[in-house]
Formats: C-alpha cells, sequence, structure tokens
C-alpha cells in the first residue's frame, strides 16, 4: 500500500466519525447558529468528501475565489478563467494556500483536520468554455443523491427559487436549466436541474466563499 | 407496392402535374399513450428507428428523464407499429458521476437490435460520447460500449443482409474542443464495445458543423458535413454542404477526395442562431441543417439541407445522387413563403422521398410553428406536401429553457410507410405542452395499395399487406398458385388457394389472388407470373408465352382473382417448380426494383417478404403409397460464397441427405430428423447448385399428406422457404399418375438429347442405377430420382435461369477495379433492360456482347453453354 492509498483509506475510516452530526429532533437537536451554520452540521447533506469541502473554504478565499459549485465529484471554482496558463496560477495559489496549516474552529476544525488529500487541476468549464480550478476530493462532498425533500426537511423552505437556462454556447446539446434553491441569503445554493435523475435531485450546491469561511472560523 | 425505374422515366411529367393526394398521417403523443406525465422534462430533440425485421416494433428516444447512478433512462417502444407506447428503463449512466443523456439517436441492427449514441456530462459540463448496445433482451438494460468523441453523436447500422460490410456501426460526432470544430467518424464492428476514430473532410480554414451518417445497401458509407464560411447577416451565415464516402467499411472517408465533395455548385445560406424562429427563443439552429438518407435500393444518395435563396426565406432543399456522390442535382422541397429549418430526410423501399421539417408562420395574432411532413415520388423533382402539427408553444409548461428545436428529430422509412417523430404539441393532456409526436404516413392510402397474400394461416389470420410480410413461411401459403385446369379451384378467403403441380407434359394455368384493404377507385393491376427451379436460390424466369395478364378493378373491388394465365412447363425442363408473381398498378403501386427475373430470394435481398407486390408458392405435395425420396435445388443466388443454413421441420419420420454433383465427391451422410433440424450446406459459390433429398414416407390414411418444410436461415431469420409433401394415393391414382410422369420423361428426354447412360455416367448421385423397380410407388420414386438427375445433368451444362446473376456477379468484379469503373454504368444500364428482352435469340445477343465486353475469351453457342463458361471465367478471376 503507498503512503498515498494508507492516507486515503485512513481517511475512509475517519469520516464517519468525523462527520457533521445527524439530523433529527430526538437525537441531534439543531446546530446553533445562523443558518449557512446549520446547513454545514447536518450530515444528511453531506458526503464523505464533506471533510475537504471545509478544509478548502480558506484556501478558495486565497486563491480569489468569491462562489465554489459543489458537485457529486468535484469542488469547482467559479473563476472564469480565460486561458489555461491563468487558470494554472490559480491553481496554483489554491495548492499553496491548502498546504498551509489547518483553520476553523470547533468542530469544524476537527473535520478539516480529517481532511484528505484532494487532486487539484484545472479543467475547462463546459458551458463557457472557460478554465476553472477544481479539487476532486476522496468522496462526494455533498450527500449521494441528496432530495430537496431532506435539504427543506433541515432548512426549511428556501428563500427563494430563481430558474436559468444555460446555453451552451459551444454546442447545441439539450439546454441545462438549472433551477436556484436560495438559502442563507444567498450564501447557500441547492441546485436542481433537468439533467438530474429526477426533479428533486440536488445537482449541484453553491456556496458563496466569504461567507462559508466566516461561518467555519466563527468561535 | 412499388416503383420502377422505367415507371419513372415515362411518367415524371405525368406525375409533376398530377402528384398522389398523400394521405393523412397517423399522429399518436407516445408520451400519453406510455403515461409519462413529468412535467420538468423537455420532451424535445427525439429520435426514432423502426425494425427493419420488424415495423411493428419502434423505439423512440428523447428527453424524457434522466439516469441515474441506480436508474435508466427510458426508450419508449411500441410494439404495434406505433398505435400505443411503453416506456422502458434500459439506458444505464455511462459512466460514474455523468448526468444525462444529452445528445441521443437510435438505430436497429439488420436482426432488430437496438443500437444508440448518447451523450453524457460531467459536473464540469464536458460531454462524452458513448455507444449502446441490445443486452441480454430487447428490454434489459443495455449494455455501454465504448467512450469516444465530445458532442452530437449520431448512429447508423449497416444493416444489409450480402452488404460488404453488414453489421458495421458508424457514429459521426463533432469535436468541439478545439478551435475549429471537426466532424468525425467512429467505426465498429462490434455494435459499439470498441471503435476507431477518423477524424474526415477538412476543417480549414472553415470549421465543421452538422455531421450525419447513411448507409447504402452496397456497403458504402456516406457522411454529409457543413463547412463554415462567414457571415451572412443576421442569423444565417455562408455554408457549404460536404458528403464523404467510405468504400472500406469506415477505414478511410476518402472515396470522393478527402474534402468531399459539395452538393451544391454554389455557397449557401443557412442559419447559425440561437434563437430560431419569431417572438421568443424558440430553437438552435446552428448543427441541425443537414440531414443524409440513401435509396434502399438503388443506393441514390439524398441531402436534405437548409438554404436562405431568392425567395429571402430559408428553405428546404434536396440534393440526390446516383453517382455515389460524384455528381448531384438538386431542387427545393419548400414553397418560398416561410422560414424553415430542421429537415430529416429518408427513402423508403419504393424510392418515395421523404422530408420532415419545421416552419413557422406570422401571419396570425401568435406565431404558429408547424411540423410538416412532404413526399416526392420522383426523386426530390416535385413534392406534395402536409402540415403534421401547427403549434404555439409560448405558454406551454416545458419550454421554460426555450429551447424547443435542436440537432435531432426523427425520421425513418421501412417498406412502405414512413415513421417520425417531432417535437409537437401534446395531444390529449389537461394542460398542453411538448411532446414526441409520433407519426407514421404509408406511401398510398390502402385502396391504392395492392398486393398478394404472402400467407393464409386460417380463419381471420393471414397477410394483409404489410411489409415486410410478418410470417416466416411466406412461401406455402401464398395467394399465387398452379392449377392444371382452367378453374381456380375453390377459393376460400381464409384459407390459401389450392396449388397443384404442374402438369410438364400439358396446358398449366397460373392464378393470383389481389387484394387491397378498402375500396377506392377503378384501377387496373398487372399481374406477371413467373417460376423457377423447386428449391431455394434458384432463379426465376417469366413463364411461357404471355406472362401477363390485367386486373380489372370497380371501384368497390378489394379483392379478384386473375384470369388463368395459360402456360406450359419448357419441353426440357422438369415440372417440379415453384411459382411466383409480380403485380404492378401504376401510377403510384409498381413493384420495387429489382424484379424476380433473374433473381431469387435470399439473404441478400428477401424481396418477397419487403415487397407485398410479389409473392411466390414453393410448395410440392405429390402422391405416393409408401417411402419417397424427394429432391429441391439448394441454389446459391448472391454473388458471394457462402453458407446456407436449413431449418427443417417435419412430423414424421425423415432422412436428409445432401447431393452435390459438381463439388468434389464426399461421402454422402444421411440426417435422420424427427422434429426440427438445422442444416447447413457450407461453401456454396455463386451459382452453384446442391440437391437436397428428403426420404420420407407417406402416411398411412388415405388422402392424408406429411409434410416437411425447409426454411432457409440468416441471421436467425427466416428468408426464403419451400414445402415438400407426399399425400396418400390409391394405388389406381398412382398409376394414372406415373402414366402422366411416364410421357412428360419421355418428351423431355427427347427434347433435351439424353440418354439413360448418359445419366448414369459419373457417380450416379441419385441412384438411377437402382432401376425403376416394380411397385407403382417405386416407379414414382424412380420418376423424382430421374427429374433430379436430368436437372443436375442440365445445370452442369450452363443455366440460362442464371444468366443475370452472371452478369451482376461481372459487374461487381469490374466495379472493384479502378480502371473499369467508367464501365460500370453501362453495365447497369444493360443489366437493367435484360429482363426485358423478349426472344432467346435476343437475350443470347445481348448476353454475348456483355461477356465479350467483360470477360475475354468466354464464348457459348446458346444461352445455357455461355453461362456455364462464364460463371467458370468468373470462378477464376
Amino acid at each position: 500500500m503507498t503512503r498515498v492509498q494508507a492516507i486515503g483509506a485512513l481517511g475512509a475510516l475517519l469520516v464517519p466519525a468525523m462527520c457533521p452530526r445527524r439530523a433529527g429532533a430526538q437525537q441531534t437537536p439543531a446546530p446553533r447558529g445562523g443558518l449557512l451554520r446549520t446547513a454545514l452540521l447536518h450530515r444528511e447533506l453531506w458526503g464523505a468528501g464533506y471533510p475537504q469541502l471545509v478544509r478548502s473554504v480558506g484556501a478558495w478565499q486565497a486563491a480569489g475565489e468569491q462562489r465554489i459549485i459543489v458537485a457529486p465529484d468535484l469542488i469547482i471554482g467559479a473563476n472564469p478563467y480565460k486561458s489555461e496558463a491563468e487558470a494554472a496560477r490559480g491553481a496554483a495559489q489554491f495548492r499553496a494556500a491548502l498546504a498551509k496549516p489547518v483553520t476553523g474552529a470547533g468542530e469544524f476544525r476537527t473535520f478539516a483536520a480529517a481532511a484528505t488529500p484532494g487532486t487539484i487541476a484545472v479543467r475547462r468549464y463546459g458551458l463557457d468554455g472557460s478554465y476553472r480550478v477544481t479539487l476532486a476530493p476522496a468522496g462526494p462532498a455533498f450527500a449521494p443523491g441528496l432530495r430537496l425533500g431532506v435539504v427543506e426537511k433541515l432548512l426549511g423552505k428556501p428563500e427563494r427559487v430563481t430558474v436559468e437556462t444555460k446555453a451552451d454556447e459551444n454546442s447545441e446539446r439539450r439546454a441545462l436549466t438549472l433551477t436556484d434553491h436560495v438559502y442563507a441569503g444567498g450564501a447557500l445554493v441547492y441546485q436542481t436541474s433537468n439533467y438530474a435523475p429526477a426533479p428533486d435531485w440536488v445537482f449541484r450546491v453553491v456556496l458563496q466563499v466569504p461567507a462559508t469561511l466566516r461561518t467555519l472560523e466563527a468561535q | 407496392m412499388m416503383r420502377s425505374n422505367v415507371f419513372f422515366a415515362v411518367l415524371c411529367a405525368a406525375l409533376v402535374a398530377a402528384p398522389l393526394a398523400a394521405p393523412a398521417a397517423t399522429t399518436v403523443d407516445i408520451a400519453v399513450s406510455a403515461g409519462d406525465s413529468t412535467a420538468f422534462i423537455d420532451y424535445s430533440e427525439p429520435s426514432i428507428a423502426v425494425n427493419p425485421f420488424n415495423p411493428n416494433q419502434i423505439a423512440v428516444v428523447a428527453f424524457a428523464g434522466n439516469w441515474g447512478p441506480s436508474t435508466n433512462a427510458p426508450v419508449w417502444k411500441s410494439d404495434n407499429g406505433g398505435t400505443s407506447w411503453r416506456r422502458v428503463a434500459q439506458l444505464p449512466q455511462p459512466a460514474a458521476g455523468l448526468s444525462g443523456p444529452s445528445d441521443q439517436k437510435i438505430a436497429f441492427d439488420r436482426n432488430g437490435k437496438l443500437v444508440a449514441a448518447m451523450l453524457g456530462v460531467d459536473s464540469m459540463i464536458n460531454a462524452h460520447d458513448f455507444l449502446y448496445r441490445q443486452g441480454a433482451t430487447p428490454d434489459a438494460t443495455m449494455l455501454v460500449g465504448a467512450q469516444y468523441g465530445d458532442d452530437q453523436p449520431h448512429v447508423e447500422v449497416d444493416h444489409t443482409p450480402g452488404s460488404p460490410c453488414v453489421d458495421t456501426t458508424y457514429s459521426p460526432w463533432l469535436q468541439t474542443n478545439i478551435t475549429n470544430f471537426r466532424s468525425h467518424a467512429e467505426t465498429s464492428g462490434t455494435f459499439g464495445a470498441a471503435v476507431a476514430d477518423v477524424a474526415f473532410g477538412v476543417n480549414a480554414p472553415f470549421p465543421n458543423r452538422t455531421t450525419r451518417a447513411a448507409v447504402a445497401p452496397n456497403g458504402k458509407a456516406y457522411m454529409v458535413y457543413k463547412t463554415r464560411e462567414g457571415s451572412a447577416g443576421g442569423s444565417f451565415e455562408n455554408v457549404n454542404y460536404h458528403v464523404v464516402r467510405s468504400d472500406d467499411c469506415g477505414a478511410t472517408w476518402t472515396g470522393l477526395g478527402t474534402a468531399g465533395v459539395a452538393v451544391t455548385s454554389s455557397t449557401q445560406q443557412s442559419y447559425f442562431t440561437l434563437s430560431w424562429g419569431s417572438g421568443g427563443t424558440t430553437g438552435k439552429a446552428r448543427s441541425s441543417d443537414a440531414w443524409i438518407a440513401t435509396d434502399p435500393v438503388s443506393g441514390d444518395i439524398y441531402v436534405a439541407f437548409v438554404n436562405k435563396d431568392a425567395s429571402t426565406f430559408a428553405q428546404i432543399f434536396v440534393a440526390r445522387s446516383n453517382t455515389q456522390g460524384s455528381s448531384w442535382t438538386v431542387n427545393r422541397v419548400t414553397d418560398g413563403t416561410h422560414n424553415s429549418a430542421y429537415p430529416e430526410i429518408s427513402v423508403s423501399h419504393h424510392g418515395t422521398v421523404g422530408v420532415m421539417y419545421v416552419d413557422y408562420d406570422t401571419s396570425g395574432p401568435a406565431t404558429q410553428y408547424r411540423n410538416h411532413f412532404s413526399r416526392s415520388i420522383n426523386q426530390g423533382m416535385t413534392w406534395s406536401d402536409q402540415t403534421l402539427q401547427s403549434m404555439d408553444p409560448s405558454g406551454f409548461p416545458n419550454t421554460q429553457n426555450g429551447f424547443i428545436w435542436g440537432d435531432y428529430q426523427g425520421l425513418a422509412s421501412i417498406g412502405t410507410s414512413f415513421y417520425g417523430v417531432f417535437t409537437g404539441a401534446s395531444i390529449g393532456r389537461v394542460t398542453t405542452q411538448l411532446d414526441p409526436i409520433f407519426f407514421k404516413e404509408v406511401e398510398l392510402p390502402t385502396s391504392a395499395d395492392f398486393y398478394v397474400r404472402d400467407w393464409t394461416a386460417g380463419p381471420g389470420s393471414f397477410d394483409t399487406g404489410v411489409e415486410p410480410s410478418t410470417n416466416s413461411d411466406f412461401f406455402s401459403t401464398s395467394d399465387v398458385w398452379n392449377r392444371r385446369e382452367n378453374a381456380p379451384g375453390a377459393l376460400d378467403p381464409n384459407a390459401p388457394p389450392i396449388q397443384e403441380n404442374p402438369d410438364p407434359a400439358a396446358t398449366n394455368f397460373a392464378y393470383a389472388r389481389i387484394s387491397r384493404n378498402t375500396s377506392g377507385t377503378a384501377a387496373s393491376v398487372n399481374a406477371h407470373f413467373l417460376y423457377a427451379d423447386y428449391g431455394l436460390g434458384s432463379n426465376f424466369v417469366p413463364i411461357s408465352g404471355s406472362p401477363d395478364t390485367m386486373v380489372a378493378f370497380a371501384a368497390g373491388d378489394t379483392q379478384l382473382v386473375t384470369t388463368p394465365v395459360s402456360w406450359i412447363v419448357p419441353a426440357t425442363h422438369s415440372g417440379h417448380v415453384c411459382m411466383a408473381v409480380e403485380i404492378s398498378a401504376p401510377p403510384g403501386d409498381p413493384i420495387a426494383p429489382p424484379d424476380l427475373t433473374g433473381n431469387a430470394p435470399g439473404p441478400a435481398d428477401p424481396l418477397v417478404l419487403g415487397d407485398n407486390n410479389k409473392a411466390q408458392r414453393n410448395m410440392g405435395i405429390y402422391p405416393a403409397t409408401g417411402e419417397h425420396s424427394l429432391y429441391a435445388v439448394i441454389h446459391n443466388p448472391e454473388l458471394t460464397t457462402q453458407d446456407v443454413a436449413l431449418r427443417i421441420t417435419t412430423q414424421y419420420p425423415l432422412n436428409v441427405r445432401v447431393v452435390a454433383p459438381d463439388a468434389p465427391r464426399t461421402a454422402l451422410q444421411q440426417v435422420p430428423v424427427k422434429a426440427s433440424q438445422t442444416l447447413t450446406l457450407p461453401a456454396l459459390r455463386p451459382g452453384e447448385n446442391r440437391w437436397l433429398e428428403l426420404t420420407f414416407s407417406a402416411p398411412p390414411k388415405l388422402g392424408a399428406t406429411a409434410l416437411v418444410t425447409v426454411a432457409q436461415v440468416a441471421n436467425g431469420r427466416v428468408v426464403n422457404g419451400f414445402v415438400s409433401g407426399l399425400r396418400t394415393a390409391s394405388d389406381t391414382d398412382l398409376a394414372k399418375a406415373n402414366e402422366r410422369d411416364t410421357v412428360a420423361f419421355k418428351r423431355r428426354l427427347a427434347a433435351s438429347g439424353l440418354t439413360p447412360a448418359a445419366l448414369e455416367s459419373g457417380g450416379d448421385p441419385f441412384g438411377l442405377r437402382k432401376g425403376m423397380g416394380k411397385t407403382q410407388n417405386e416407379r414414382a420414386a424412380f420418376f423424382h430420382r430421374l427429374d433430379a438427375a436430368i436437372t443436375a445433368y442440365q445445370k452442369q451444362r450452363g443455366d440460362p435461369a442464371d444468366v443475370l446473376q452472371m452478369m451482376r456477379w461481372q459487374r461487381e468484379k469490374v466495379a472493384a477495379q479502378p480502371k473499369l469503373r467508367p464501365l460500370v454504368r453501362r453495365l447497369d444500364q444493360v443489366i437493367a433492360a435484360y429482363p426485358r428482352v423478349r426472344t432467346q435469340a435476343e437475350a443470347y445477343a445481348r448476353y454475348a456482347a456483355f461477356v465479350r465486353a467483360t470477360a475475354p475469351g468466354v464464348s457459348g453457342a446458346d444461352l445455357a453453354s455461355l453461362e456455364h463458361a462464364h460463371r467458370a471465367y468468373l470462378l477464376t478471376h
């Protein structure tokens, strides 16, 4: 077993213990603090890659990313770099920041400390042809198969729902429709999509980086 | 209903003046029929495939549901020709993390197995193409095959039996991750399990778009692609549509040069817009402006495309090539009054060209979007148009993404029918929304579609003209038959007419029962009778004398029997024959070429199965009082060596032996058959004959019949067959039959100049030396052996029925030599004209000229000997 594999295996063992609390009125009272903090602490909402998500938020901020898109297998910086070289510089900043000591407070610091290394890469974003910095965590960052019903049960109804269609400028492929279910003043967005297996299937989660970082670092 | 080249040549002008009224298409809301009500689904960009072996089986995909980690995306299927639909979740997520499907296209292979090209999208919203193939059963989860390109996958399968590239899967796609987009073709010999990629055409200086595929029956594969050549203002840009060709099953695409051939002589103007339409975004029109199809019989190529012409409207045009893509003629489909886009094209087995497209009309208070279907029965020169549906989609709940049309709509053709699917207004929902709308249109109204039944199984169970024919026994209960007397015999609409074996020494009478499903106008239907050696694969020739008769249908008639057509078996020929008829009812219902003259149904072209204007009766029932050996010729009518698989079915104990007089002698093995068994005759060369000897006994009961059915099976389906039977007769009746046969054989031997010694020379494969025997049954059995021996002797010295087969074979050899290709068109003309010769002398003169031009040193004093020499030449060159 290589060192990377060993770390990965260890991380997988640690993750269940390190995940946010399971929701449920009897077993786990709703977390204290704002809605974003509540969301970040509900175990049902997140997946095995959650520690890396928590661990990376500060690094995204350091790399100048204002928003991150959390897909099932990938965390994507929202900065649309025009060239691969530009994005590579952003990725270098991100990598350097991620190598710094763990920050955060309380439970979040514990989660971050359990994070296994993810894979940082620059990838082309199909919708607009830009290049993005990405982090592939060891497991899905948010709960696989998460349904909107679970989100609403834990967080309540969204503040607003908006629909946008992303027309790929390059191809004629089926238009991507994203429905944003907005929480925490826009700091947290659950997106459903016409590409998802079901209408209430959470396709992606979008986090505002500064607000998320403030929540993670709050005592 | 069928077309012929002659028909077109003669009547084109008349058709232009008076096109047939298009019958109204049948439309069905697929999603409603299948019980789908999910409103968040787009239900757009559909694709359709029709099983070539059973056109009642139709598959459609659209954006009707997505796959997931444990969820399959759906395929809608109909098992009854599109009347009703069911949802089959069978498209799995092709790889972890991929969403979709996005683009999708489906096709059937020749055996009715579904193949699909699918596009999945990863978390970076980058696309990945995949090919899928059928799993364990038609409705099982499909198997994910190779991953290849990044956008706009299409798929076609070469499903022509006999094509050198049969079963090759072609998937064109567009490479979009480079500055100048480029067209590619994936080729697979494993239905997508593994693929090989070829980038084709040229993408410099102009980038490519709109890549589509079509496969011709001769195995040539074609792709159309567009080059974008600069803005033409507004939503339009300058374009050229090019066609490339592969002559090697997709290994290369340079048959028409690297860039291919432009289908027009000048640059065209087409859409390049994300907001096609009026009054709101309704469609993306950038890679959806061309489609390609081939004539499944002639191989002519058709390209439908968009061009804004002098009318100032974007119009639909069709280019046709009958030169394998090297030259094109262009006609406009639309009438120059509305902007039109999204053309799809397909060609029926009869050469009717169908084009589906969308236009919009802004003359009313709300813009109306109209799905059209146009068809041409004169190779694109003139068109008749119908609006399948009009809609104002502005208030539909599932149009929120604003893109109603894109790269995919579906049009296909099998036999006499067109099958299409378009994105339209739902039918039967409380709130109207976008749904996939299926339509089917037959080329002719049922009142004008005349046919001869291929089968009748019993009350209410008979052929109704469906193409291809739906009963695997389409050769023993058909509505063409022979009588020894000038009367058709007892006729019952729920039973096959009663066949009598032709009398080789007297006048016979040929009959056909001609049907149409509904009454209509008065019409004259011509029936043309043919015969062939008894068995499988023997080429048909017209019966002697006047092989044609005309049947006058009054307006109210739906079924008539021909007047008797008298004929005699040629004096030198066996009386054991198969009968066939071809009917034609111009102007709308001629036979599909090729006609049966010089042809035989087989794997390469079922002929009779696919054309309801043709029928054959391959059945021989003979009197007996005990055991007989019956003989049937197994002939290879193809142009390549093939194994012939025979499925033999019997209810009586049966021994089977294969006799191969002109092959190296091997030990002959008798195969006992109890119920059903498959026997393969290996490596029959073109034109080669072997004899199947079926030895069994007549049943004990007087008047009872023992039947043996022999079906030729290729790729799991029956492509031809015959039935042999022994009917238990009294000694008296058998003696009378033997007396007739004695007269007939004396006549035949005399006409042939044959002696018993000549027949017994060689290996005596038919056992003549055993002698005639003493009983009537032994005498009758001897006559069967004698008949086979004479036929074999004659065929070993040449067969005039095989002349056309040899000409076609020669033509293929010429076409394979680049230096000789200019000759091919001339040879095609000679071959096309040959069936119309009327005398032996004319036939010999034409064939001799053909042979002189193509096969140096080959000669023969008559048709048979010339054919014999020619075949020997072809076997060695």
